[in-house]
């Protein structure tokens, strides 16, 4: 397999961007037991895309990333406030929260002429990354041919990771004892926005490249392969992000490779196949440990 | 010389969840300073409730009537410190002994500075005035029920508390650890700490707390064990009917 300047190294640059932007926070949800969270924001962001595209009578990515933070923003705080309203336990909300919104998002779809909006299935759920292009433009500067998607990819795994570099103590500690993180005045009600704030944004700008399957794939796996073999927060996430990365580029090889070892014309979609190899390593990490 | 300001004072407190219901009802009552004292009460009289509402912890919680030392919470936070039921906390969380006790450390160390060497020699300090000094590198998971409420009993007093609050320390510990968390308590007593704790068992209140308050719902009785655990409160508060001999006419 020989690895291409302008169609695999924008794929896997992209790819490991939103794994570190998914993947590093994802941490935190692992640890807080709200995995499903990852999954709820994924889903609710269906009527943002479809309110985004109304309201600006574009497809720009401006009016779509807007439209789908504030959706995912919004599917949290809902979630939030029937939590505390119903005192259900912690997952219940969320699925009605989501579901909700995303049959909130299809009746949108449907109903308010925006069909025509082309929100591809497979683009939504496998996303794009085999069509983000390294094309160099004459006369230009290098950077020109970067594909939008990775300066945007970029920014959400840089702001994750400085986020989680930032106020690694304190989500530790909301994740391990909430009341205590509460009680002590180390976890304000503004640090927890401001994590789900920036876990929203990480998916949002994930979603395009890689789709909802791989979204939600790197928000839970690479954490929950980890947590048997951490010592620490920190290491949990070390140990999280270089196995996914590993992994992530093992799939994308597959999926690459495979067509070509069996005969067969047609491509593996990449997004498909690294969320396959991720939730595969999964059990076969908690095994190894067992074995340990 | 003056008299210890009273831990907590609680004055016709309510407090209640989302669904407008009230758990606690119109609560009273004031905790002495370096005392150990039991909330002992039925199951669901809202004994949690309570503690968690007094710390501001619930939404539906009226904290003004709250003064822990004389002040609203806010202003002394770091000298109040609560313990959760046991299993509000994931024990398989992938922290060490010595991670856990710097915890207590965190409001002090502040925002944006990480646990240095001079703040984890702090924690090795708490750890050792609870016995577990030699278990500081072990994974909070691998250590025993007894063991791991030590632990954070130690991120209590790393933290500088002078109130503990505990909530069913002694649950699903064998007998030889709740003697020994008992002695550690006692020991943080005579330090000038003041506990409070919910518990459980009626049988060995005497054993370990020095006042109770006996609560359902409000408060039934409070002051030393013997005038708070009499027989006429118990029956009141676990509604048993009233005492034998004053049920035979």
């Amino acid at each position: 397999m020989t690895i291409s300047l302008a169609v695999d190294v924008p794929a896997l640059i992209a790819l490991l961007c939103a794994l570190v932007a998914c993947g590093t926070l994802g941490n935190f949800l692992v640890l807080r037991k709200e995995a499903m969270t990852g999954d709820a924001i994924a889903h609710s962001v269906l009527p943002g895309l479809v309110a985004g595209f109304l309201v600006t009578g574009t497809r720009s990515i401006s009016a779509m990333f807007i439209g789908a933070a504030c959706a995912g923003i919004a599917s949290i705080l809902l979630s939030g406030w029937a939590r505390r309203a119903t005192r259900l336990e912690p997952g219940a909300p969320l699925g009605i929260v989501f579901t909700g919104l995303f049959a909130l998002g299809v009746v949108l779809l449907e109903t308010q002429g925006a069909r025509q909006v082309d929100l591809d299935p497979e683009c939504v759920l496998f996303g794009s990354l085999e069509t983000l292009f390294y094309v160099p433009v004459l006369d230009a500067p290098w950077y020109t041919g970067v594909p939008r998607a990775i300066w945007t990819l970029g920014a959400a795994a840089a702001l994750a990771l400085m986020f989680a570099l930032l106020f690694l103590k304190e989500l530790s500690l909301l994740a391990f004892d909430p009341s205590a993180a509460r009680h002590l005045g180390v976890a304000p009600r503004w640090l927890e926005r401001a994590f789900l704030v920036i876990v929203s944004a990480s998916i949002v700008a994930s979603f395009e490249a890689v789709g909802s399957v791989l979204v939600i794939g790197i928000l839970a796996c690479p954490a929950l392969l980890a947590a048997p073999h951490a010592k620490s927060v920190k290491g949990q996430i070390i140990i999280s992000l270089a196995a996914g990365a590993l992994l992530s580029v093992l799939g994308y090889s597959i999926a690459a490779l495979a067509p070509q070892l069996f005969g067969t014309p047609t491509a593996l979609n990449s997004a498909g196949m690294i969320a396959v190899v991720l939730a595969i390593a999964v059990p076969l990490s908690h095994a190894l440990r067992r074995r340990a | 010389m003056s008299a210890k300001p009273c831990p907590l004072d609680i004055q016709n407190f309510s407090a209640g969840y989302g669904n407008g219901e009230l758990v606690v009802r119109d609560a009273s009552f004031r905790l002495r300073a370096g005392a150990m004292t039991a909330l002992v009460g039925p199951n669901g009289a809202g004994k949690s409730t309570l503690l968690k509402g007094a710390l501001g912890l619930l939404t539906h919680a009226d904290t003004a009537c709250v003064r822990f030392f004389g002040r609203p919470l806010e202003e002394v936070r770091a000298r109040v410190a609560y313990l959760p039921q046991r299993a509000e906390i994931d024990w398989t969380f992938p922290a060490s002994a010595l991670d856990v006790a710097a915890m207590g450390l965190y409001r002090k160390i502040g925002f944006f500075h990480r646990v240095t060497g001079r703040w984890k020699a702090e924690a090795r300090k708490a750890l050792a005035l609870v016995g577990m000094e030699s278990l500081e590198n072990m994974p909070i998971g691998e250590l025993s029920g007894g063991q791991q409420q030590r632990v954070l009993l130690a991120r209590s007093l790393a933290q500088g508390a002078d109130l503990l609050m505990l909530d069913e320390p002694f649950v699903n510990v064998d007998f030889a650890t709740e003697e020994r968390l008992g002695a550690v308590l006692r020991e943080a007593c005579q330090r000038g700490m003041s506990v409070f704790a919910v518990h459980h068992d009626l049988g060995d209140v005497r054993r370990y707390f020095d006042e109770a308050v006996l609560f359902d719902g409000t408060v039934v009785a409070h002051g030393a064990i013997d005038v708070a655990l009499a027989d006429a409160n118990l029956h009141e508060a676990f509604r048993l009917g009233p005492p034998p001999e004053e049920a035979i006419p």
